[in-house]
C-alpha cells in the first residue's frame, strides 16, 4: 500500500486538460489550489441548484406562465366588475353617478388567479425534485453531495426565491392592470377591519405561493415520480376538497367535514388572500372557521408536514 | 482506500449482496468482477451511501461517504452514463456539480478538455451517445481531483480510443497513490488495467486475489510443441517420470502443417533441450496458459443471475443455406482501397508520472494521449497481463 500523501504534493497532481509544467517539470493542477476551499455547504449547494434551475427551459416556462396568468386573471376579474358597474349605470339611464365599488374589490381582483396558478407553482415544485429521479441525475447529485437534506433544503430555497419573484412580478402586473381598468371609477373607503388586505394582496400572495412550492417539493420527494407527484398535488388541490364538500352535505353526521373542508390547503389560501373579508362577511358558522391569519399559519403547517415527510423519506430511502 | 466489511443488502426477498468484504488499496487498481446482477453496482452504491446496507459497513478512507465534508475531493464516482438531465447542457451539468463543492468553473473546463467533450459543452446531454454520456460522467468524477475513484462499468459504450483512455486514466490515478475500484463484467477489460481482483457472483465474494496470482493459479502450464517428427518426440517423452502428452487432433495444426503435441509435467526449457539433443525439429514451442477469461468463466460458472438459452445448432434450424452472391468487386481489392485513418485523439496528453525515468517513458508522439506509466507498469509488473 502506498504512503498517504499531503494535499498539494506533486505526486497527487491530477491529469488535467491544460496541464502546465513549471520549471522543475512538475505538473500544476487545481488540486493544491482548491484543497482548502473544496467542501460542501448550504451556500455552495444553493449556487449549484441555481445553475440547475436556470439551465432548464421548463423552469422559465412555468415561472413565466405563473407571472402572466396572475395579471390575466386579475384583469378579467376587474373588467367584469367594471362592466357590471357600467351596465348598472346604463340601466339607470346614465343619469345618476355610478355606485362606488367597495375598496376591497380592486385588492381582491389582484389575487383572483393566485389560487388557480398554484397548480403551475406546484408542478414547478414537484418537478424540481422528481426530475432528478426521472433523469437519474440524482446519482450524480448525491455523489457530489451526499447530505440529502442539504440538497433538498437548497432546492426549496432556490425554488422559493424563483417562485417569490415570479408571483411578485405577476402581482405587480396585476396591480397595474387593475389600476388601469378601475381608472375613473369611484371606490369607497376601505373598512378598518380590512386594513391588512392591501398588504396581503401585495406581499401575502407571493408568501402563500412560496409555501405551496415548498409543500410541492415535499410531495415530490415523497413520490419521486413526476406523474405521481402532480397527481397527489391535484388530488390535494381539487379532488379532496370536492369530495369533502360533497360528503359534508350528506347529513348532520358529516357536518364536521365542513370544518375539514376549510382546512384544505387551497381553501386556506383563499381565506388568507381574502385578508379578513370572509371573516367580516360570514355570520355565525358551524365548526371552526379560521381567520385570514390563522389560515396562513395552517397553510404553513401543511407545508411543514409535507416537507418533513419528504425530507425523511429522501434521507432514508435507497436510491436504486 | 475503500474498505467494505461484511456488507449485506436485502431487497425484499432478494439477497443482493451477502457478507461482502474486501479492501481496495491506495496505489492499486482493484478490478471488481462479476456477471450481470452479481452485486457489483449494489456494493458500489452502498459504498457511496446511495443505498443503506442491511448490515455491514462501507468506509472510504476510514469514513462513511455520507459523513464527508468534501465528497468530491474524496471520491469520484461513475455509476451511470446517463446521469445528467437530458435537457441540460454538459457544461451546466458539470458546473452545477462543481459548485456544490465550491469547485471553480475553471476546473470544469479542465475536465471537459481531459474527457474530450469541450466541443459539445453547450450541447444538451439528451443528444449525447452512450459513449459521450460516459465521458461526461467520467469528467464529473474527476472534478474534485479525488483520492478514490469508483468506476462502475466505465467503458460501456466507449469507442476503442475511449476504452484505452479509461485504462490509462485508471493506471495514472493508481500511479499517483490513489485508490481505483473498477467494476466490470469483462475479465479481458479488467485484466489489462487491474492489479488486484475481487470476483463476485450471486452476491458472494468468490475470490480475492491479484491478477498475476489469478493467472498463475488457474493456468494449466502445458507446453504446445509443433513438430514434423511427432513420433520421435513421443518416443522421447515416453517413460519420462511425471510427463504426460497428448497429440492434438489433426485439424489443430500449425501453419506449416506440423502436428501439435500437448505436453504437461515438464518445463519448457527442459523439453527444448531434450529435443535439441535428439536433433528433433521443432517448428514452434510455447507455454500454454489458460486465458484469464477462461479461468473467470470457470470460476463464475453457475453464478450467473441471468442465464441465456442455448442458440439453436445449424442442424436444428429450418433455415437453408443461401448461395453466396458474387461480389461486384473482388474482395481482395477491398483492403487496398481502404486506408486506415490515423488515430487523432481529441483528448490531451496525460502527464507522465515523475518517478518514471525519461529513457523508460514510451514515445507519445505517435499516440498523443498515451500515458507513459501504463506501459511502464505493465512491463515492470510482469508480462502476464
Amino acid at each position: 500500500m502506498s504512503q498517504p500523501t499531503m494535499p498539494g504534493d506533486a505526486s497527487m497532481n491530477a491529469p488535467t486538460g491544460n496541464v502546465s509544467q513549471d520549471s522543475a517539470g512538475n505538473y500544476q493542477t487545481s488540486r493544491s489550489e482548491m484543497s482548502q476551499r473544496v467542501h460542501v455547504s448550504l451556500w455552495h449547494c444553493i449556487r449549484s441548484e441555481y445553475i440547475k434551475f436556470t439551465s432548464l427551459k421548463s423552469t422559465w416556462i412555468l415561472l413565466i406562465i405563473n407571472a402572466l396568468l396572475i395579471p390575466m386573471g386579475a384583469a378579467l376579474a376587474a373588467w367584469s366588475v367594471q362592466l357590471a358597474a357600467r351596465l348598472s349605470m346604463e340601466a339607470e339611464g346614465g343619469k345618476g353617478e355610478a355606485m362606488p365599488i367597495p375598496a376591497s374589490v380592486p385588492w381582491q381582483s389582484i389575487t383572483t388567479f393566485v389560487t388557480v396558478t398554484t397548480i403551475v407553482v406546484g408542478i414547478f415544485g414537484v418537478m424540481s425534485i422528481t426530475s432528478e429521479f426521472v433523469s437519474t441525475s440524482i446519482d450524480a447529485t448525491l455523489t457530489a453531495n451526499p447530505h440529502r437534506n442539504m440538497v433538498l433544503g437548497a432546492k426549496a430555497i432556490v425554488a422559493s426565491v424563483f417562485t417569490w419573484c415570479s408571483t411578485q412580478l405577476g402581482i405587480l402586473l396585476s396591480w397595474t392592470a387593475v389600476g388601469l381598468i378601475f381608472r375613473g371609477i369611484t371606490t369607497s373607503h376601505l373598512k378598518s377591519e380590512l386594513s391588512a388586505l392591501p398588504w396581503v394582496s401585495i406581499l401575502g400572495a407571493p408568501i402563500v405561493d412560496v409555501l405551496f412550492v415548498v409543500m410541492a417539493i415535499g410531495i415530490g420527494a415523497l413520490c419521486r415520480s413526476t406523474v405521481a407527484g402532480v397527481f397527489v398535488l391535484i388530488a390535494i388541490d381539487m379532488f379532496l376538497p370536492a369530495a369533502v364538500a360533497i360528503l359534508s352535505n350528506l347529513g348532520n353526521a358529516f357536518a364536521w367535514l365542513q370544518t375539514l373542508g376549510r382546512l384544505m390547503p387551497l381553501q386556506l389560501m383563499s381565506t388568507f388572500l381574502a385578508g379578513g373579508l370572509n371573516d367580516v362577511h360570514n355570520g355565525p358558522v358551524s365548526g371552526f372557521y379560521p381567520s385570514w391569519w390563522q389560515s396562513g399559519l395552517l397553510l404553513l403547517v401543511w407545508t411543514v408536514i409535507f416537507y418533513i415527510c419528504g425530507a425523511v423519506v429522501l434521507d432514508r430511502r435507497d436510491i436504486k | 482506500m475503500i474498505t467494505i466489511e461484511h456488507l449485506t443488502k436485502i431487497f425484499g426477498a432478494k439477497n443482493a449482496i451477502d457478507d461482502v468484504s474486501f479492501t481496495a488499496e491506495d496505489g492499486k487498481v482493484t478490478g471488481f468482477l462479476g456477471p450481470n446482477g452479481a452485486g457489483k453496482s449494489t456494493t458500489m452504491r452502498a459504498a457511496l451511501g446511495l443505498i443503506r446496507p442491511t448490515s455491514g459497513t462501507a468506509l472510504i478512507d476510514g469514513k462513511p461517504f455520507r459523513q464527508m465534508s468534501s465528497p468530491m475531493r474524496e471520491v469520484g464516482a461513475v455509476l451511470n452514463p446517463r446521469s445528467a438531465h437530458k435537457n441540460r447542457t454538459a457544461r451546466a451539468h458539470l458546473e452545477a456539480l462543481a459548485l456544490s463543492n465550491g469547485i471553480s468553473k475553471h476546473r470544469v473546463d479542465e475536465v471537459m478538455e481531459l474527457a474530450g467533450i469541450t466541443s459539445v459543452a453547450k450541447k444538451k446531454v439528451g443528444s449525447f451517445s452512450l459513449g459521450m454520456g460516459q465521458r461526461l460522467s467520467i469528467a464529473a468524477a474527476l472534478l474534485g481531483d479525488p483520492q478514490n475513484l469508483l468506476f462502475d462499468e466505465p467503458v460501456n459504450g466507449l469507442d476503442p480510443e475511449g476504452v484505452l483512455w479509461v485504462r490509462q486514466l485508471c493506471r495514472f490515478y493508481a500511479s499517483q497513490g490513489k485508490c481505483v475500484l473498477l467494476s466490470s463484467h469483462l475479465m479481458s477489460e479488467v485484466a489489462q488495467t487491474a492489479d488486484n481482483l475481487v470476483i463476485i457472483g450471486k452476491g458472494h465474494i468468490l475470490e480475492r486475489t491479484t491478477v498475476t496470482q489469478f493467472i498463475s493459479e488457474h493456468s494449466s502450464h502445458a507446453i504446445r510443441v509443433a513438430t514434423p517428427e511427432v513420433n520421435r518426440l513421443q518416443g522421447l517423452l515416453q517413460g519420462q517420470p511425471g510427463v504426460a502428452f497428448q497429440l492434438l487432433p489433426s485439424n489443430v495444426q500449425d501453419s506449416s502443417g506440423a502436428q501439435i503435441l500437448r505436453v504437461t509435467g515438464m518445463e519448457l526449457k527442459q523439453l527444448a533441450q531434450m529435443a535439441a539433443a535428439q536433433q528433433i525439429a521443432l517448428y514452434e514451442i510455447h507455454e500454454e496458459q489458460a486465458s484469464l477469461e477462461e479461468a473467470y468463466m470457470a470460476l463464475t460458472h453457475g453464478q450467473e443471475e441471468y442465464k441465456t438459452a442455448p442458440l439453436p445448432t445449424p442442424e436444428s434450424t429450418h433455415y437453408q443455406a443461401q448461395p453466396v452472391q458474387p461480389h461486384s468487386q473482388p474482395i481482395s481489392s477491398a483492403p487496398n482501397s481502404y486506408q486506415q485513418p490515423p488515430v487523432q485523439s481529441q483528448m490531451p496528453a496525460m502527464p507522465i508520472p515523475q518517478h518514471i525515468p525519461p529513457d523508460a517513458r514510451p514515445s507519445t508522439q505517435q499516440y498523443p494521449n498515451e500515458i507513459g506509466n501504463q506501459t511502464g507498469n505493465q512491463n515492470e509488473e510482469g508480462g502476464a497481463r
